[in-house]
């Protein structure tokens, strides 16, 4: 072999040497045979004279380096503090602790277990060692004992290696010795497990909802993968201007403000399509911190976003210098942050280290960059742990959401991509680029070649050249569901599996695919910090847990096959980097090899509280009814009859302290591929602010002929009800030109969209956007018949409660709402008009909970006996100076009566 | 890089026995007082006490300077036309092995080959050691046992 000069290694207690490959070899020490027969004695010894019965912190610690194989001397006395704190998890107990950026964790077994039950008091870690060694020194198998208390210790832990050399697979013995790590699952992760819920990592404030603005994301997200060279305008001048969007206004509620900003923001997006990677994810930092705020503050103040990013963007931006901030090697990553948090400039500029820190945590939640060590920023929180995974019933869970609107192309693309991502090691920029001709149905599974054109650049590695497998019933059905799609697609071999119909080499919508397949996981976990790179993680520990609990003999090497997998470079990298769940092949490795210790009636009944005779009689009555000599079953029979004396303790579940929420699909409210009230009136508002129609398009993700069929709808409208010319005037233009009318005279409203965004007016929209549409179309139609009298009146005929439900639900301001009679009126029975009025007074008090104003009017020709209005305070004669909000209210509806034209023309 | 080897249990009762054997011999040297086999004496303590770099196996010449046991005392005394490579123990061990259905990796641990990349001693390995050697000891001495080989006892008392 051949190893690197000077990389034989000397660990505390453990000889390891490194190759080229970062692979680690255990060398054996001399004495291994020693020191192994040594530690299997004390093993008897140990069990032999501790028990229920005899129980202290010593034989905690005992039990934890005899059987649960913690023999690394830091390990030892986080893993006895841990005991404390030992919590529930499916059917084992386990134990967790913090080792730098990783978690080390064992299921620990029904010796300490029973140990840990019995400790009335915790002693000290140094005391309870010093009982220990006072028992080894009394044992046979430590005669010799050097005198030197430490250096006995270390003996002893030595021999402790020397064991577990032997009797446990490699890989797990380099974890146990530190030499290769594995990180275990934070205990979040495996809550997500037990409860089928998603974690709520921090305290979520119920008054500030989580804004989703999809659209600005997917273009971030697109601009970041297409990433274009910067030049000019799309290079600094664009990072310049964003640091100058997030200005803070001087004037109004932090919410305003903070909505100010977001709208400044919208507007440069536009700017988005010809940037560079680095600007964009910068970008969606900024917006990130507007809308999510940052991990230890869920609202930020809307300064902050502005402090952060003039700190540091420009001479990050100079520093990244056009290279791809996903394919920097860790010395690069480095090398930037390191310049940048250098102390001299530290020291001026104070928010530069807390900016630099939430753009690196932005950066390891969206897109993939190194871990930074936490002490570079000086704080004790880390950047997040290393290991996390995917359970199939959030993959499944997501599925479903993506079920919601089956025919959607976009929604088959997610649920294909979801698939091949869960049930091989695919990285993302491996999926994006693959083409119909490297996915091949093989009968029983799907075999897809990762081998990209040299136009869709190299793959990671040269191992990363290679074929993985869809076997799962599921993914199989999903994968085949979206390639009988593109059958019908009628798709060329050498096409992109996720392109743009008409357009081989590209990958529909990027960035929007992107950022929904991130969003989904991180939204059916609860946890920000998933994303799809952590399905390799998932992929890889549920596939390494099979393979502990297999033992098999085979002549290939499994682990070598998961590399191949997962396009490593050897199974050393996939096990360090990826396995995460090794805690059960652990515990079962050291059940097998101390199984014939076990099966000693004297220990087994030391430890289970019951007397040796009984459990052997119990042995013997089930040999001799079932014939039974060699099974399992009875060779583990005293092990068992330890473990229901174990399971007498009741241990607190692992999910305890943990805050857990229901999974919210994040989609539902954003129907992809669908027009929405909600995404009309943004149209609107960016028509009138003076955006031609082409920009409009593309800063709210659709088509030209969309925004076109708006305006003709507009421009109806405006003929209509505004004060139009007598000339005949082309819709289109007509609808643009009222748009930009700023005293509404053309349109017969005042464009004001931006007031549809006033508190009052927000669960009106979110109705509008989820209401049946016959509803709304009653609705709609109403209000342009009244819209000519200034007044929005409702008539009392059938169908008015479902129209006061929907009045109630939108929270409009009740003091614009009126109830307004005419008791002469012809086409009313004078008899019944009092129950008629206290009808209406009984529907609306209901509904609205307050009884509406009656004001009485004259008597008119078509005038109704009772009617409700909707009118500025001022025709309610109640002057609380919420006149205005009626041009709100009027821009709403426009935008639904527009969006009730364009769902009719898409419908017919 | 050294590699640990299995003992099965019939090697490990004849070792037994050969140390029996050797503490006896020492004590029946030690009665002759003779200054002639004092180099044995301390050759065959050395093996005992388990000295670094002390050979287990030896024999006297006819000096009676100890030698240490190699694969010539074994196969040096047989006709030419019955003589065998040195190391055939190795050759018999790997091929017994194949023909009982061991895996190549359980016979590069008795062989103590190293494969690049398939070292035992590896973190991208998961077979533990011990399983390993369990397979191979079973296999030992269920081929020992038909081929009637078993643990021979030496001298036992210091003298007659």
């Amino acid at each position: 072999m051949k190893t690197k000069a000077g990389t034989l290694l000397k660990l505390p207690t453990v000889l390891v040497a490194r190759d080229r490959s970062r692979r680690t070899h255990f060398l054996h020490s001399k004495d291994i045979g020693t020191g192994s027969s040594k530690f299997a004695n004390y093993q008897i010894e140990f069990l032999s004279q501790f028990g229920s019965s005899h129980a202290g912190c010593a034989s905690v610690l005992g039990c934890l380096i005899g059987f649960d194989g913690v023999c690394h001397n830091d390990d030892i006395e986080a893993a006895y503090a841990a005991c404390a704190g030992a919590a529930k998890y499916r059917d084992q107990v386990r134990i967790d602790w913090a080792r730098g950026a990783q978690i080390d964790a064992r299921h620990i077994s029904v010796f300490t277990q029973v140990a840990a039950s019995q400790v009335k008091t915790w002693l000290g870690f140094h005391e309870a060692r010093d009982d220990l060694l006072k028992f080894l020194k009394s044992c046979k198998s430590h005669q010799n004992h050097p005198d030197d208390i430490n250096a006995f210790w270390l003996q002893f832990l030595r021999d402790a290696q020397a064991w577990l050399q032997d009797q446990l697979p490699p890989v797990l013995f380099g974890h146990v010795t530190h030499a290769a790590c594995l990180s275990a699952l934070p205990r979040s992760a495996l809550v997500r497990d037990i409860t089928l819920m998603a974690v709520v990592k921090e305290k979520i404030d119920e008054n500030v909802p989580a804004e989703v603005s999809p659209d600005v994301w997917s273009r971030c997200f697109e601009a970041a993968w297409l990433g274009k060279k910067s030049s000019g305008e799309s290079g600094a001048e664009f990072v310049d201007k964003l640091v100058r969007c997030l200005i803070e206004a001087k004037h109004g509620s932090h919410a305003a403000r903070r909505s100010r900003i977001l709208g400044n923001l919208q507007q440069h997006s536009t700017s988005l399509a010809d940037t560079n990677e680095f600007s964009a994810l910068l970008f969606a930092h900024a917006f990130d911190l507007l809308e999510n705020g940052t991990r230890g503050k869920k609202v930020i103040a809307p300064g902050t976003p502005y402090d952060y990013l003039q700190s540091y963007a420009m001479e990050m931006f100079r520093l990244v210098d056009d290279r791809k901030l996903g394919q920097l090697s860790l010395k690069s990553y480095l090398e930037i942050f390191n310049t940048l948090l250098d102390p001299e400039k530290l020291k001026v500029n104070s928010k530069r280290a807390a900016g630099l820190l939430a753009f690196h945590r932005f950066l390891r939640e969206w897109w993939t960059v190194p871990q930074l060590p936490a002490a570079m920023f000086k704080t004790a929180e880390d950047s997040g742990v290393n290991a996390n995974l995917i359970w199939p019933h959030e993959l499944t869970r997501i599925q479903m959401w993506l079920q919601s609107d089956s025919n959607s192309r976009f929604h088959a693309q997610l649920r294909c991509a979801f698939s091949i991502l869960g049930a091989t090691m695919m990285r993302i920029g491996e999926l994006m680029y693959l083409r119909m001709e490297n996915l091949k149905d093989e009968g029983d599974h799907i075999m897809v070649e990762v081998a990209r054109r040299m136009r869709d650049g190299k793959e990671k590695t040269k191992e990363g050249r290679r074929r993985v497998f869809v076997r799962d019933e599921c993914a199989l059905k999903e994968v085949r569901s979206w390639l009988a799609r593109r059958d019908q697609e009628e798709y060329l071999p050498e096409e992109l599996v996720f392109c743009q119909l008409g357009k081989p080499n590209q990958v529909a919508m990027p960035g929007k695919f992107y950022f929904w397949l991130n969003k989904l996981l991180k939204s059916a976990t609860g946890d920000t910090a998933v994303s799809t790179h952590t399905m390799r993680h998932g992929t890889a520990s549920f596939v390494f847990k099979n393979m502990l609990a297999e033992n098999s003999a085979l002549e290939i090497n499994p682990m070598d096959h998961l590399a191949n997998e997962a396009g490593h470079a050897g199974a050393h990298v996939t096990t360090a980097k990826y396995c995460h769940m090794f805690e059960q092949g652990l515990h079962d490795a050291i059940d097998r090899s101390i199984r014939d210790i076990v099966n000693n009636s004297d220990i087994a009944a030391r430890w289970s509280a019951k007397s040796a005779q009984t459990l052997r009689q119990r042995k013997s009555r089930h040999t001799r009814a079932l014939r039974d000599t060699g099974s399992l079953a009875r060779q583990n029979m005293y092990l068992h009859a330890i473990k229901a004396f174990s399971d007498q303790t009741v241990w607190p579940s692992i999910d305890s302290g943990l805050l857990l929420t229901d999974a919210v699909n994040p989609m539902a409210n954003v129907r992809a591929g669908e027009h929405t009230v909600s995404r009309v009136v943004l149209i609107l508002e960016d028509l009138s602010a003076g955006h031609h129609a082409e920009q409009v398009a593309l800063r709210r993700d659709c088509n030209l002929a969309t925004v076109n069929s708006i305006l003709k709808s507009v421009g109806t409208f405006s003929d209509q009800h505004g004060d139009a010319d007598d000339e005949l005037q082309d819709p289109l233009a007509y609808g643009l030109s009222s748009l930009k009318d700023r005293s509404g005279d053309q349109l017969g409203i005042v464009p004001a969209f931006a007031r549809t965004r006033q508190v009052h007016l927000r669960p009106l929209l979110r109705h509008l956007d989820s209401a049946d549409r016959n509803l709304l179309s009653r609705f709609s139609q109403y209000w342009v018949m009244s819209l000519r009298d200034g007044h929005f009146g409702l008539r009392l005929r059938p169908g008015i409660e479902d129209i006061a439900t929907l009045l109630a639900n939108c929270g409009l301001n009740k003091t614009l709402i009126a109830v307004r009679h005419n008791r002469l009126c012809e086409s009313a029975d004078p008899s019944k008009f009092e129950e008629m009025l206290n009808s209406v007074k009984s529907i609306f008090h209901a509904k609205l909970g307050q009884s509406p104003p009656l004001i009485p009017k004259k008597k008119r020709a078509g005038r109704p006996a009772v009617w409700l209005v909707i009118a500025s305070s001022a025709k309610n004669a109640i002057k609380d100076g919420s006149g205005t909000s009626m041009d709100g209210f009027n821009c709403l509806m426009l935008s639904l009566y527009v969006w009730l034209h364009l769902t009719h023309e898409a419908n017919s | 890089m050294a590699m640990p080897v299995p003992l099965n249990k019939i090697v490990k009762e004849q070792i037994r026995q050969y140390l029996a054997h050797c503490q006896a011999l020492v004590r029946r040297f030690t009665d002759l007082s003779d200054k002639r086999i004092a180099k044995l004496i301390a050759a065959l303590q050395s093996a005992l006490n388990g000295e670094p770099g002390a050979p287990l196996l030896v024999l006297a010449s006819p000096r009676l300077t100890p030698v240490a046991v190699g694969s010539a005392n074994v196969w040096g005394d047989f006709p030419k036309h019955l003589r065998v490579p040195a190391n055939v123990g190795r050759h018999f061990w790997q091929n017994a092995a194949r023909q009982a259905g061991l895996s190549s990796h359980d016979i590069d641990r008795l062989m103590r080959h190293r494969v690049v990349g398939l070292e035992p001693n590896t973190n991208s390995q998961i077979r533990p050691a011990a399983e390993s050697f369990d397979r191979i000891c079973e296999l030992q001495e269920r081929i020992l046992t038909e081929l009637g080989i078993k643990a021979i006892s030496g001298l036992r008392r210091a003298s007659t």
